[in-house]
């Protein structure tokens, strides 16, 4: 009797001891489960704060930039517009106005046209009244009028983002040419858009001095392009070959609603 | 007849063939000749007791002494802090040192050297509670059907508990002065699922392994 009973124990021990080891894997893998939702949770509250982080970075520029196209329309334009309707009227005052007089007039009407035209590229909501494909072509034209750069652009019927989309991706490719004139050099810039299945990619290609690749880039301008393009879900590399030129490449995916 | 634990084991040693797939890493190969020994000591063990009816104590007691180096060392090798690894080598330590002193003071090559096995066992599930600790608060998603170390710690948890459990059970039965052949079926039974165990979550570990080669 004494011994089944031991055995009996015995029994009951191990399966307790069993069922304990078990429940104690369960709880681990119900802890691990739970954790792994946490993190997932955190990732996703990460992901939508730098969103926003950089929603309101560039909601911030846009106004900065809105402000010093608007100072630059009505301060700076008013200024010079003055300025040559008073060289208007001397011009009409003399019988025989100087050739400096007249030319002065001809590039202060210039330089009126292009602070006009550089205020207009900076104001987002003079922007958002046309597509990225005019707001680009327009660019294009005030580059090529200052005579150093040749600009060429290869559009598009339409793109398929909407008009907030449209505007931050003129803003890189904006940034794009205005590195490529600043560091680059270049006679001539061509800016492509290729259509792909799922994606599309717009291409900023130069001739000028280039860099060698696998260099670290750096600067703020460069940082706020790829923070534009990260807020439209796609990347941006650099391709550079010195003294050929750089290619910036603008990989943007297809949104199904918009295919 | 082929016992089921017998048939987890040739499954593990023949999920352990995957590990040399190409693209899996090198060091997991070792689980392979760990199976294949298993499967090797399993047999002539069996052949010593029911076909040569030789005691096969000495057989067992050598190489549960490499097996038990064998799961603290891989533990060892799963763990990320440096004090938990720290303390598993630590372990290693004593137990080799028990395990020795075992052999020549105290239970010598006259039986089953289960005091050591029960001390090896309960670092055994002291090194796996130490992984379960990092697992749990591992930083990034791991679900635990991707993880093959997992599996293979619960192994050796499993099995570990229920061993040094029955073997503390068995030594309790002989100071009580029952009869073995009261309690045998029902040792042999426990011993059977903690081999279960530890064999089909190690087969299930290789399969994991070997699913996420690299390609």
């Amino acid at each position: 009797m004494e011994t089944e009973k031991v055995i009996s124990l015995f029994f009951q021990v191990v399966l307790i001891a069993l069922a304990l080891i078990v429940s104690f894997i369960v709880v681990i893998i119900y802890i691990r489960s739970k954790r792994n939702q946490d993190i997932t949770q955190k990732k996703i509250m990460q992901k939508d704060f730098t969103e926003q982080l950089m929603q309101s970075q560039i909601e911030v520029q846009e106004q900065t930039f809105q402000q010093i196209g608007k100072e630059l329309h009505d301060n700076v334009g008013q200024l010079l517009s003055t300025s040559r309707m008073l060289l208007g009227l001397t011009e009409r005052n003399l019988s025989n106005p100087p050739d400096t007089l007249l030319t002065a007039n001809a590039t202060l009407a210039q330089a009126i046209n292009e602070l006009r035209s550089l205020s207009k590229s900076l104001d987002k909501e003079w922007l958002e009244q046309f597509s990225f494909t005019d707001n680009l072509k327009t660019e294009i034209s005030r580059i090529n009028a200052g005579n150093d750069v040749m600009a060429e652009f290869v559009p598009v019927d339409s793109m398929p983002l909407a008009s907030g989309e449209q505007i931050i991706l003129f803003r890189i490719v904006q940034e794009a040419i205005q590195n490529a004139i600043k560091h680059g050099q270049p006679k001539n810039i061509l800016i492509q858009i290729k259509r792909e299945e799922n994606s599309f990619c717009i291409l900023i290609s130069d001739d000028g001095v280039g860099f060698i690749s696998g260099e670290t880039i750096k600067g703020m301008g460069l940082a706020n392009m790829k923070q534009r393009t990260s807020l439209l879900g796609g990347n941006i590399t650099w391709n550079s070959i010195p003294n050929q030129g750089t290619t910036v490449c603008i990989y943007l995916p297809l949104k199904k609603e918009l295919q | 007849m082929l016992r089921l634990y017998s048939i987890a084991e040739w499954i593990a040693f023949l999920c352990s063939i995957l590990l040399f797939a190409k693209g899996v890493r090198k060091e997991y190969k070792i689980f392979f000749f760990y199976t294949l020994i298993v499967v090797i000591v399993e047999y002539f063990g069996r052949r010593m007791a029911i076909g040569l009816r030789i005691p096969n104590h000495l057989l067992f007691t050598f190489a549960c002494f490499a097996f038990s180096c064998f799961y603290l060392f891989t533990i060892r090798s799963f763990l990320t802090s440096q004090s938990h690894r720290k303390l598993a080598g630590l372990f290693i330590k004593v137990f080799v040192l028990l395990y020795f002193l075992n052999i020549f003071f105290i239970q010598r090559l006259t039986e089953f050297n289960s005091y050591s096995f029960i001390f090896a066992y309960i670092l055994l599930a002291i090194c796996c509670t130490f992984f379960y600790i990092e697992f749990i608060n591992k930083e990034v998603i791991t679900p635990f059907w991707k993880e093959p170390h997992f599996f293979i710690v619960s192994g050796y948890f499993i099995y570990g508990i229920l061993t040094a459990l029955i073997y503390t059970l068995h030594r309790y039965f002989a100071y009580l002065k029952i009869e073995d052949t009261n309690y045998r079926a029902a040792f042999v039974k426990t011993i059977d699922i903690a081999n279960t165990f530890l064999y089909v979550l190690l087969a299930v570990a290789f399969t994991i392994i070997w699913k996420q080669r690299r390609s």
